[in-house]
């Protein structure tokens, strides 16, 4: 009795293992859609909330799963943050990293899952981090990654304060090291030596940065901070952070009574900054860069897909264009078409997933206001 | 007969005893102190520290924080610790600011308050039932507040979410609005720490849990009390907070830890100045010493990551001068 009990038992087992292993393979390939993870500072804070818009947007067109962490730029939490997508059965991740160090862990964790990932708002410096480069190139997970020329940003910033009158200007940034700091900063500096070369007797200063936070409170206090300690400055840069910390610098200068007379310009668009520009609260802004994830969401996509392929010696990189403001009219372009809108609709993501690496290259080059108006406009 | 050079030195001995044992030497250190660092900074960077102007600006930034010491002060004190001060505060100002859109001051001010409190109601719930130490409760609570506060950020479809755009509700951002909701905060903790029993238990609770057990407190009923105490304050630090900032921002992850750190900085200061009676008082002159430090080394161009540490190792130095237990004494 108990010999037949035991073989109807494996019986049971057995045609349950190849019942379920049948119906699971059936069932997931009718179901199983891509899950892209997405590795933010925040998806909540000023620019984190508009790259969120855009993906969603993205995954829903292309019916995509997606799945955030928010990991607030902190090292450890960067890196642990690959390890949770991965663990959660992601097929790729995007990653907006903060030091480009995280990266060799990133990498590893996502050869080591099979999983594959691009960075956006980030690039690795081949001269400044060789090692992780290197790994990158190596690594077939390693699709690529889509960034801003943080450096010519930072020159032009200074440029339209220096042209606007500043020449003793203080800079506020948000975490020491951070990788597009490091960047822009290295473009502040050569803003000045430029317009000092050009303007020998009639120079510009860059004063060193102090470091107030992604949070409008703490932007606050350091931006009074700084104001208390330069009470000559006549322009401030807010490095970036979100747009909270600019936020926080802003209330301080509106509260000291400084509007209009402390020139400040910052990357990352505000939600307000219509009326910041037209009550003289910001002098230019520079952003609408927002889109660089999708890029690199549509170069993890496609990877996944099989329409782009790895290679183990080299990856690929995507330039995003920023877009620069300076009076309530350029906003008002903008805000048309970029903030009541998203730049591209439910069609032109699912033409743009079907480009090729060079044509959506192109395509990131060319996002522009003009180009959204000749798209709506049927031009 | 005594010689004249020890007679000098016993009556200098005795002097000294007599001015520690003066009701008012704990104020004149904590007065020393402020003063001490305001003229090492006034010395280094005369043209762009310390003025008059100046340090308003700098008793501004710290009131918020010295608000928060004084709330965390009421749990320090019976021992324990609360880590989602800062998920509080991000919760408590998003409320704030969601009910300010439809029902202005009233929306921002009562959203703080009572959010704050109900989650100090909260915390102090399950940390009775659960008996579990405060840290651990209160680590696993600041991980559901921040998601919540994720999800309320979300309801706010205004456009700058989390965000204070409005000039007509911002009078708690400067003064004299945010000095007098300050001022009232640090009033009531004096009051209800040296008119109530709350704060004769709490600190007798303090002193020795089972010897205040033995006298018939009801510990528990306290220590909840602590708690709702304690939030309440960080409700009207959240009020201040937004307000100072112009809003707040939703994170996750334990994030919000770091908005722990600057309250408690604080009330280490009451804890050391405790046995002198001026816990309030030395919150508020500890945080006004620490935005000092902060606004003297940004004077003299030093980078905030030193900025840091000289301000850790200024706390610990005060707290080790003022508070440092007897040698064989079991420090915990």
């Amino acid at each position: 009795m108990k010999k037949v009990g035991l073989l109807v038992l494996c019986v049971l087992l057995a045609c349950s293992f190849v019942f379920a292993n049948g119906q699971g393979e059936k069932s997931s390939a009718a179901a199983k859609k891509p899950l892209i993870g997405v590795s933010i500072w925040s998806s909540t804070d000023t620019l984190g909330s508009q790259c969120k818009l855009i993906l969603d947007a993205a995954a829903k067109a292309l019916d995509v799963d997606i799945m955030y962490v928010d990991q607030g730029h902190i090292s450890e939490q960067v890196t642990a943050s690959a390890e949770t997508l991965s663990a959660a059965g992601c097929d790729g991740i995007i990653i907006c990293n903060s030091a480009s160090a995280e990266m060799t862990s990133v990498i590893n964790t996502c050869t080591e899952n099979k999983v594959y990932v691009a960075q956006f708002f980030r690039a690795i410096n081949q001269k400044d981090n060789p090692n992780e480069y290197a790994l990158a190139l190596k690594s077939p997970y390693y699709v690529g990654t889509v960034h801003e020329n943080e450096i010519d940003n930072g020159k032009n910033l200074v440029k339209i304060l220096c042209d606007k009158g500043a020449r003793k200007i203080a800079l506020e940034a948000w975490e020491a090291g951070d990788a597009t700091f490091l960047l822009r900063w290295q473009g502040y500096k050569a803003g000045i030596e430029a317009w000092n070369k050009e303007h020998p007797n009639d120079k510009a200063v860059l004063l060193d940065p102090q470091y107030g936070g992604t949070t409008s409170d703490t932007g606050r206090a350091t931006a009074e901070a700084i104001i208390n300690a330069n009470p000559d400055i006549d322009a401030l840069i807010v490095a970036g952070g979100g747009g909270d910390t600019l936020v926080g610098a802003l209330a301080a200068i509106d509260s000291m009574g400084l509007k209009g007379k402390i020139k400040v310009v910052s990357t990352d668009f505000l939600a307000d900054l219509d009326k910041q520009l037209a009550t003289g609260g910001m002098a230019a802004e520079s952003g609408g860069h927002y889109c660089d994830p999708l890029f690199a969401f549509m170069l993890v996509y496609n990877t996944i897909k099989g329409n782009y392929k790895t290679s183990t010696n080299s990856f690929y990189e995507i330039n995003f264009p920023y877009l620069y403001v300076s009076s309530p009219e350029d906003y008002a372009a903008y805000a048309k078409y970029f903030v009541d809108d998203l730049p591209y609709n439910a069609d032109e993501l699912r033409e743009m997933a079907t480009l090729s690496v060079e044509d959506l290259t192109k395509k990131a080059a060319s996002l522009s206001i003009q180009d959204v108006q000749s798209r709506r406009s049927g031009k | 007969m005594t010689p004249p050079r020890f007679a000098l030195v016993a009556y200098m001995n005795d002097a000294m005893n007599r001015f520690q044992k003066n009701r008012f030497f704990g104020l004149i250190v904590l007065v020393a102190m402020a003063v001490l660092f305001w003229a090492f900074f006034k010395i280094l960077s005369p043209s762009n520290f310390g003025t008059g102007k100046l340090l308003v600006s700098y008793l501004q930034t710290s009131i918020q924080y010295a608000v928060g010491g004084c709330g965390l002060y009421f749990i320090v004190v019976m021992g324990l610790f609360d880590f989602s001060i800062g998920a509080n505060i991000v919760l408590s100002s998003l409320v704030g600011v969601l009910l300010s859109r439809q029902f202005g001051y009233w929306g921002l001010v009562l959203g703080c308050l009572i959010c704050g409190t109900l989650i100090g109601a909260f915390n102090g719930v399950l940390y009775s039932k659960l008996r579990i130490p405060s840290m651990i409760v209160t680590v696993g609570l600041m991980l559901v507040l921040e998601s919540v506060a994720n999800y309320v950020v979300a309801l706010d479809t205004s456009g700058f979410p989390g965000k204070l755009t409005s000039p007509n509700i911002l009078a708690l951002n400067h003064a004299p609005w945010n000095y007098i909701v300050a001022g009232l905060a640090f009033l009531s903790v004096v009051f209800i720490l040296r008119y109530t029993k709350i704060g004769t238990y709490c600190n007798a609770i303090g002193s020795n849990e089972y010897v205040a057990k033995n006298m018939g407190i009801d510990v528990e009923k306290y220590k909840f009390i602590g708690f709702v105490l304690l939030h309440f304050f960080v409700g009207v630090m959240a009020l201040l907070t937004v307000s100072y900032g112009k809003g707040m921002q939703a994170v996750t992850g334990m994030s919000s830890m770091d908005r722990n750190f600057k309250p408690l900085m604080g009330t280490f200061f009451g804890i050391a100045f405790k046995k002198y009676g001026y816990p309030v008082t030395a919150i508020v002159i500890g945080e006004f010493i620490i935005t000092m430090i902060f606004n003297g080394l940004v004077s003299l161009n030093v980078p905030t990551t030193i900025n840091d540490f000289v301000t850790g190792a200024v706390l610990l130095i005060i707290v080790t001068l003022t508070n440092r237990g007897r040698i064989g004494s079991v420090v915990k």
